[in-house]
Formats: structure tokens, sequence, C-alpha cells
């Protein structure tokens, strides 16, 4: 039965038809399902492309999450936690009992200053996929990939294809390209700065910058 | 998201090597490279990041051993103030007002110097990065023949990369520690070390029950000292307390569950990809696939120079990145 993408099924069939293997033999359906599942845990990793938000309450210094990466806490007011780092905990100027900078450490959000009581915090957290399990499940809708990264699942799973099939400069290049795809994806998914009120005015002159 | 256990990164590793059932490389072969490559991986990111906030200074003593297996220090806390990181060439010449710690430095082999030198017991909590325990084979944990105990079926596990095998205990291992209330959750860590007898640690607050089993699990404490973790149970009774070692695990009310904790990777999942490349490499090493090998360890080196940055960064933002300007 055909397999429309980005079900699993349809993912390996592409794989399949990229390594010129269409019938199971030497490449196996649970190996590229074993192969898809960690590509869409590692472009999870590398990209960051899943977002989540929680609610975690602290009542201590830190506080364990799950996840792979805490990037934006807000307090209780909805206003946002100073990203601080371990060494400045405690010597940061605060004006109450409530957290007011925030670090990670391991899978401990880590806050300060301590807190007089327990205290709910917004917590937006780059997260884990969630596994497919049959061929009808989905990159999107059932791992949770954005759109745009669903073709790294694919170069991760061709990657791994080569490596077993001992291609390993076939295989090199397929990673540097999938490495790079991944990088260029995390500086989408973690955007650093805001614009500034001046982007919102509309200048005198623009003058565009000619190449010598 | 999927996860791994020894016999997953196993198949994993064969998937790659060309070798689905053992021949050349033998199970012992592979997973022996798992634990080497699990231990290398966190030494070269220190991926594996605790907080252990049961160490104290002794009055007259300058150094304080971090817990076994830990690396180093990147921070240490006293007072909730984080102390500034010196070196030992600094002890003595900068500015105290008294003698609780206000000033740490590493030594190597899990130890910190504290200066001044501290004239009484002050708690410290310290942030380390850490070698992990090592994993474990599944011990299958489950209801045992006695049923207020846990059976573990036969495993193989690893302290300070010395492999030990202990036998399938049936009966099981008996839960111990305070009454759980009714309706909420208690947890219990299986641990063991080199007598190769399975020791239980039960969460701080089994006392007063948590309100689901993944706070319970986040309730038990660091694993002990020279242990390797097994596995942990939680339990739930809604009938009346649950009382460890007397009530049946298979009681009515009462709903158990086993994860076999201990045979999963203990570094953080995004470097468990790691695990399965120098896995392979060390396999094409033995196939004398020398270029091979090297790349794929260049690959892996790649891999922790981008997470690392992740667990290495302690860039804070500026104020200015706070202001709408």
């Amino acid at each position: 039965m055909a397999q429309a993408w980005p079900q699993l099924g349809a993912v390996r069939d592409r794989a399949r038809k990229e390594i010129n293997e269409l019938v199971p033999g030497f490449f196996t359906d649970a190996m590229f399902n074993r192969w898809i599942n960690a590509g869409i845990d590692d472009v999870a990793a590398k990209t960051h492309c899943i977002k989540s938000i929680d609610a975690i309450s602290v009542s201590g210094r830190a506080t364990a999450f799950s996840g792979y990466a805490v990037k934006t806490v807000l307090n209780s007011d909805g206003i946002s936690l100073h990203k601080s780092n371990l060494k400045r905990m405690g010597h940061s100027p605060v004006n109450s009992p409530s957290p007011q900078f925030w670090c990670q450490w391991g899978q401990f959000l880590v806050v300060d200053p301590v807190p007089a009581t327990a205290t709910t915090l917004t917590v937006y957290i780059a997260d884990y996929a969630t596994a497919l399990s049959s061929d009808t499940d989905q990159l999107g809708t059932t791992a949770g990939l954005p759109n745009e990264v669903h073709e790294l699942v694919f170069d991760y799973t061709l990657w791994m294809a080569h490596l077993r099939d001992r291609q390993y400069a076939a295989a090199a290049g397929i990673y540097m390209m999938y490495s790079n795809k991944c990088l260029l994806h995390r500086s989408f998914f973690d955007k650093k700065y805001a614009d500034r009120q001046a982007d919102q005015e509309i200048p005198d002159r623009i003058v565009i910058a000619q190449p010598q | 998201m999927t996860d791994y256990d020894m016999t997953d990164l196993k198949t994993r590793i064969r998937d790659l090597v060309g070798e689905t059932t053992a021949s050349f490389f033998t199970d012992d072969e592979i997973e022996e490279t798992v634990n080497e490559s699990e231990r290398m991986i966190a030494s070269l990111s220190g991926c594996y990041q605790m907080i252990d906030a049961t160490l104290a200074t002794v009055n007259g003593i300058r150094t304080v051993s971090l817990t076994t297996g830990a690396y180093r220090a990147v921070a240490v806390e006293h007072d909730e103030i984080f102390l500034a990181e010196i070196l030992a060439k600094h002890c003595g010449r900068f500015p105290a007002d008294d003698n609780a710690p206000r000033f740490f430095y590493n030594i190597p082999g899990g130890i910190i110097g504290i200066d001044r030198v501290p004239d009484d017991a002050y708690s410290i909590t310290a942030y380390t990065q850490n070698e992990p325990q090592g994993i474990i084979t599944p011990p299958a944990l489950a209801i045992g023949t006695t049923k207020t105990n846990v059976a573990s079926s036969e495993f193989d596990y690893w302290i300070s990369g010395v492999k030990y095998t202990k036998a399938a205990v049936a009966a099981g291992t008996i839960l111990s520690g305070d009454d759980v209330p009714q309706n909420t959750y208690g947890a219990w860590r299986l641990e063991i070390a080199s007598d190769e007898n399975i020791d239980i640690v039960a969460a701080t607050a089994n006392s007063a029950g948590y309100a689901s089993a993944a706070l319970a699990r986040a309730g038990l404490p660091t694993v002990s000292d020279n242990h390797t973790e097994v596995g942990t149970v939680t339990v739930i009774n809604t009938s009346a307390a649950f009382d460890p070692g007397t009530t049946l695990l298979d009681a009515a009310g009462v709903t158990a569950e086993y994860i076999d904790s201990g045979a999963m990777p203990k570094i953080p999942r995004q470097f468990w990809l790691c695990i399965i490349l120098l896995g392979l490499a060390r396999c094409l090493r033995r196939q004398k696939r020398i270029a091979a090998a090297d790349q794929i360890v260049a690959v892996v080196h790649g891999e922790l120079r981008f997470f690392s940055y992740d667990f290495a960064s302690q860039t804070p933002d500026g104020w200015a990145d706070y202001r709408y300007e």
C-alpha cells in the first residue's frame, strides 16, 4: 500500500529507493524504523524545533525538568526571568524574594534568589520528540517535528544506511550536509535578537552597500 | 522519544557493524564498549551534570572530597551565595571577612579546596561534572515470588570499569523505609555495589507521598557512592497506606511500576548517538578498517562540540538584552 509522506512507512520507502533496495533484505524494515526514530530524536536535539511550555513549581534552588534545554522562564506575573549563570547566583541585585534569574545545570532549572515559598514558573523548553511505532504515524502530528525539518530525518536515515553498507565516503558527505542543515535550522528556531524600535520607523534614506 | 537500554544499544551497533547476532563481536565486547564510550563522552563533554547538596567542610581542613565519580566542581554554593573560583596559588591572598567558604578551587581527583581554611562545618553544595556509573544489562525488575519484594533476573554491571554478574533473585529484594500514605506515590531505587548485594534506597519524602510517579522518582537521592543503579519501583495504594516490605505488590488497590533505569545510559540523550558511533568505531578498528574508524571518531568529536556548547556554555544575558531599544 502506498504510504503518504511524512508517514513512517513513506520515509522508509523513500529511503529504500535511495539506497536501491526496494524489498527488505540487507536492510530490514526494523532497522529503518530504528534509524528514523533515532533521526527524529537527533533532529529535535540539534535544532530545538519542538518547544513545550511547562508550568513548573519551584521551591528550592534547583528543580528537575524534562527536555533538552530551557529556553525562557516567566514568573507568575508573566515577566521573563533574566538568564544568568551559576557564578552570578547570589551576587546579582534582587528586589523581591521571588526568582528573578535562572540558568540550567544538567536536567535542573536553577533560580535566584531561592524562593521563600513555592512558586510556579512558566518554562519554555526545547523538548523531546515522540517515537513513531506504526507505519501511518507521522513525523509532524505524531513525532511533533515541524514540516521544515522532515527532510532532515530522511538525511539521517540515509546516513545510517550508508554506514551499514560501508559506504563511508558517501556517509561522510551526507553527514556533513545533514549537520549543516541542522545548524541552519537551529538559527531559525533559536532567534537571538528582537526587532528594535528603529526597525519599525521608515528612515530618511536607505543605502544598499555595493560590493567593491 | 525512544528510550535505549543496553539491549537496544547493542542492536543499533550491530545494525551498523553488519553482524546481527554475536559472532566475531561478542555481546560482552559490545557491552564493554558501550560503557567505555559513555565514560569517554562524559569526560570529554562534561555532560553528566549533578548537584550534590550533601557536602560539608571540616573545621581546620581546607579540602572537601566530592561524591565518588565527580570529575570537578564547576560551581560551589554556600548559604545561597556562589563562591568565586580561584587557583590554589591565590589561597590566603584575597580579602575575606571571616572563615566561612568564600573561594574554591579544583584539585584533580574529585576534590575541592576552600579558602579561607574553614573554622566550622559549613554546608556547601557543589555543581559537578561526573563520571556515569555504568549501563547494566536489563535486570527485568518485577514482583518477586515473595510478593512484598522486587525480583531481578541475572544482569551484568560495571563498577569503575570492572565487570560483575549478579545472579537472578527470584524471591526478590525486600523494600524498606517509611509507609506511603494512601493515594500517593512512593519510590525506591535498587542499587548494587561490588559486593553484589542489591541495596534499597527510598525517596526522601515517601512518608508524605508524592502526587505522581515521576515526582516520586525525582525525589530519589543520588546514587550511593561506589554503587550503580539497577532500577526503580514506584507504588501507589488506593486502598490503604503502602507499607514497604509488608504490603503485597499485587494487593488489591496497589499499582506498582518497575523501570530498568540502570540499563539506560546516564548521559543526556542527545549524546546517545555518540555511544553507538564509538561502538562502531571500535568494531571497525578490530576489523583493521582504521581509516573508517578514524572517520567515525571525527564525527563523534564533531557531535560532542555541537552539544557541548549547550552544556558548557554558561554565557548569561546582558542587561541590554532585556531592554526595548
